[in-house]
């Protein structure tokens, strides 16, 4: 019998820890601890592959602390467990925390089992394809690709904003970016498929589609576009969406000053280039590879529909 | 003064003259009268001359026919001699004035003549006279009887010179006439000179009295016209006046009118605007109750939620759980049945199974989980009662709004529906009197409580954050006192923080309202609230309210009342 994967629950109440390792234990070797600073202790000692944490504790708050062990265990699967709503948390964890899903509490020990054992599968996978990456090619590390002088400039989509809003938000850019923009979704799609976007900013908020649906696709069909969101929409559920259904990179709540714009594009680009040069870090493609109807289910058949029908469009033109 | 005696100069001058002349007229009137008088004296005297030189003829003639007859002469002889004594003396007064016997044998005083003709014929009467008087003289002194010659020289004397004589007499006396006729005449001319320059004077008088009065008449004419002009000018003035006031008047009237309309326009407005007002409060404090009912429902969901969700794990343990115990319970049903049957060779067979179910359940230590679980269950469901107690002794709806109320008890209830805020960032440590109890409506009170506790959370920024809570009895107040070691209050929001609306937090994180509403719980209960803070050090809020309320009137429909009118303040 294979030893059974690290599992770590962070929780500050004793009694919902003694209850879950004991439904849990039976499939992984359960490490428990009541704060941030135990379980700090715990990643540093053990390999912990995925790692579930409730949000609100004393001292360090959930997102704090899977911040904190992204760097110092970047392979370990991050799980946000939260109870309570609290939308600045939420904001911040996915800003901040580069978590892989938001579990609401309580949860059903079925679906908690579900993505720890899907969490589990990715980080055995990235491992995997990280040591294939260091046989291959020891020499050249994804960070030194990325920044190779020689690569093109990076397009920008925008979808969902005015041409005055775009040149005010691109004014402040340092690096040089081809700028594309669309106002509707059929736009975009077009847009998508005639260049190679990568970074995607997009507002949520287009009438009777679901933005996060149209992103979804978008994500499915165009897994290294990285997506920023930018919108005057703050709602917890959409956050909470934006990561679970399509790994948003960030979401940006309006207004926003251009100087801190032009770093997070910038940044997205970073990693764009990163999911081209190793491809095993972009997690939801990864997620999709293992199980691609568990892990990200959408409803955007429409949606999906309308990108096809853009791309037939595109090929009829060009031939 | 200076003036009137100007304004009468000339009626004084005037009386003046007309005095003078009169009085002029007067004195030469009555010195010409004397010397009329006089004059008339002398021409009755002159005149009677002739009448007594006749009698004097008579009497010789009467003496010597008496002698001739042989009669007594004696009695004409008197007659002559006093005939000729008068005729004598006034004869000699024509000449040289002096008092003689006058026509009724009084004393008169005789002037002598002045005209010059008049003194000839009376030197002329003297010529004559004087012989005459000797013979007569001898005629008078004769006793008894006239010597023939003496009678008969006197009586031929006299018929020769007494017509002369008389004529003479007769002349003198004409010149008295024309004298005094000359002087008569002289006197009228005074006179009537005297009246005539008097009329001129009265005329003249009466012409300037007239002209001035006309003059004054017309004066006053003027003036008056004047008068009456200005009269009719102000009259004018005043009816134009008058007009002016009269549309100002409607003018008036007709903005008291639209005022009185605007009045009870505004009146409506204020109503409405009062009620819209009223409406906004109303909404502002629900909004605020939301808010605080809002993040107390949170923390609670979130209290709540828990134990709920080590519960339901712990349920859904049990239900795998469950499935190994049924099998169990099968495999020993399965094994009972063999033993009932003596069927040896599915005996063997359960046996076994049973041994390596019970191995496994063993192994899994399945059986303490069970119970485990239980009374973890348990403990997590106590969990959550306490929570709803706590929650209904918060709220208190369940008991009478007013009462003599358990402080602590409050305290600690509001510090358990507090928890989620406080527990990350502060310890609570309290420092309670023994007891404490006051008279309040205890829900609004926790209310007081949650608000001030929750501040004091949300005001702690350091990792040893602190709230103290403590509470005594002082003077027959019930003190509760909440401090913490936040950030503090700065100086010039301080005065503030109790107004309603005031808030620093952002635009829709508060509507201000939390603390100006307990300041009015405060009140109501006759309390006082205070607050002292020191930027970077904390803040303490200071709670005191009676232990008893005042009865007088019953402080609690006072404090109903208040409750009523805590909307309209808010």
């Amino acid at each position: 019998m294979s030893a059974l994967s690290n599992i770590l629950l962070v929780d500050d109440e004793p009694l919902l820890l003694s209850s879950l390792s004991r439904v849990l234990r039976l499939h992984y070797t359960v490490f428990t601890a009541e704060n941030g600073v135990q379980a700090l202790d715990i990643i540093q000692r053990n390999k912990i592959k995925v790692i579930v944490s409730d949000q609100r504790m004393p001292g360090m708050l959930g997102h704090e602390l899977l911040g904190k062990v992204k760097d110092l265990s970047p392979n370990t699967v991050r799980l946000l467990l939260t109870g309570y709503s609290d939308l600045d948390a939420i904001l911040n964890s996915v800003n901040a925390g580069q978590i892989f899903r938001y579990i609401n509490k309580p949860c059903s020990v079925e679906k908690l089992r579900e993505m720890i054992e899907l969490g589990v599968q990715i980080h055995d996978r990235i491992v995997s394809m990280q040591n294939e990456a260091k046989t291959e090619t020891p020499a050249k590390p994804a960070t030194e690709v990325a920044k190779t002088a020689a690569d093109p400039p990076a397009t920008l989509l925008f979808v969902g904003y005015t041409p005055a809003e775009i040149q005010k938000l691109t004014s402040k850019m340092n690096v040089r970016f081809i700028v594309e923009h669309a106002t509707t979704l059929d736009e975009a799609f077009a847009a998508l498929n005639r260049v190679s976007v990568s970074v995607l900013i997009s507002d949520l908020n287009f009438g009777e589609h679901d933005g996060i649906d149209f992103l979804n696709t978008v994500k499915k069909e165009f897994p290294h576009t990285v997506t920023v969101i930018l919108t005057d929409i703050v709602d917890a559920t959409m956050a909470i969406r934006s990561i679970n259904e399509v790994q948003v990179f960030r979401y940006i709540t309006k207004p926003v000053s251009e100087d801190s714009f032009a770093r997070t594009v910038e940044e997205a680009a970073k990693k764009n280039r990163t999911y081209q040069s190793t491809p095993h870090q972009n997690i939801k493609l990864t997620a999709e590879t293992i199980s691609p109807d568990q892990a990200f289910q959408t409803s955007a058949e429409k949606l999906r529909a309308k990108l096809v029908a853009a791309r037939i469009a595109l090929t009829k033109s060009r031939s | 003064m200076l003036g009137n005696l100007q304004k009468y100069r000339e009626i004084i001058i005037s009386v003046a003259l007309f005095l003078i002349l009169d009085l002029s007229v007067l004195v030469v009137s009555s010195i010409t009268t004397g010397q009329l008088e006089s004059d008339a004296v002398a021409v009755n005297l002159a005149s009677r001359q002739r009448e007594l030189s006749q009698r004097i003829v008579k009497t010789l003639l009467q003496i010597q026919i008496a002698q001739n007859a042989e009669h007594s002469i004696e009695e004409p002889q008197n007659e002559l001699a006093t005939t000729f004594k008068i005729f004598d003396e006034t004869i000699e007064g024509l000449r040289d004035g002096r008092l003689v016997t006058g026509g009724d044998y009084k004393t008169v005083m005789l002037i002598p003549v002045e005209t010059d003709s008049a003194k000839v014929y009376l030197e002329r009467a003297f010529l004559i006279w004087n012989p005459f008087k000797e013979k007569l003289f001898r005629v008078i002194a004769a006793k008894g009887t006239v010597p023939k010659e003496d009678l008969q020289d006197a009586v031929e004397y006299a018929s020769n010179n007494n017509l002369l004589l008389l004529d003479l007499m007769n002349f003198i006396t004409s010149e008295a006439e024309k004298k005094l006729s000359d002087k008569s005449n002289t006197l009228r001319t005074i006179q009537i000179t005297g009246i005539i320059a008097a009329l001129i004077n009265f005329f003249i008088l009466l012409f300037h009295f007239i002209r001035k009065l006309r003059s004054q008449d017309a004066e006053i004419t003027r003036y008056s016209e004047n008068l009456e002009k200005m009269v009719d000018i102000r009259t004018r003035e005043l009816r134009t006046a008058q007009e002016q006031l009269r549309a100002t008047n409607i003018s008036l009237e007709r903005a008291k009118y639209e005022l009185e309309v605007l009045n009870s326009q505004l009146e409506q407005k204020v109503e409405e605007r009062t009620a819209e007002l009223k409406n906004t409060q109303t909404q502002l404090i629900q909004s605020e109750k939301m808010a605080a009912l809002g993040q107390m429902v949170a923390g609670l969901a979130h209290e709540v939620n828990t134990p709920l969700a080590f519960v339901k794990t712990n349920l859904e343990g049990m239900s795998e759980f469950q499935k190994e115990i049924f099998l169990l319970v099968d495999e020993s049903e399965k094994l009972c049945e063999s033993l009932k049957n003596d069927d040896m060779e599915n005996l063997d067979k359960h046996l076994v199974q049973l041994a390596e179910l019970q191995e496994r359940l063993k192994k899994a230590n399945t059986i303490q989980d069970i119970s485990d679980m239980l009374r973890e269950s348990l403990t997590g469901m106590d969990r959550i009662q306490e929570l709803v107690m706590n929650l209904k002794n918060f709220s208190r709806l369940d008991e009478a709004e007013y009462k003599y109320a358990d402080i602590h008890a409050g305290i600690d209830s509001t510090l358990l529906i507090a928890n989620n805020i406080i527990k990350n960032k502060a310890r609570v440590v309290k420092e309670y009197a023994p007891k404490l109890y006051a008279e309040c409506y205890p829900a609004q009170l926790n209310q007081v409580f949650l608000n001030l506790i929750t501040n004091a959370a949300q005001a702690i920024e350091r990792e040893d954050g602190e709230i103290r809570i403590k509470t005594s009895i002082e003077d027959g107040y019930a003190v509760i006192r909440v401090a913490d070691n936040g950030k503090g209050i700065p100086k010039e929001y301080l005065n503030r923080i109790f107004e309603p609306f005031f808030t620093t937090k952002p635009v829709g994180q508060g509507t201000g309202l939390g603390l100006s509403i307990c300041y009015q719980i405060i009140e109501k209960h006759s309390g006082v609230m205070q607050v002292e803070s020191q930027v970077g050090v904390g803040t303490t809020f200071t709670i005191k309210i009676p232990v008893k309320q005042k009865r007088d009137g019953g402080a609690a429909t006072e404090i109903v009342r208040s409750r009523s009118s805590n909307l309209q303040m808010a």
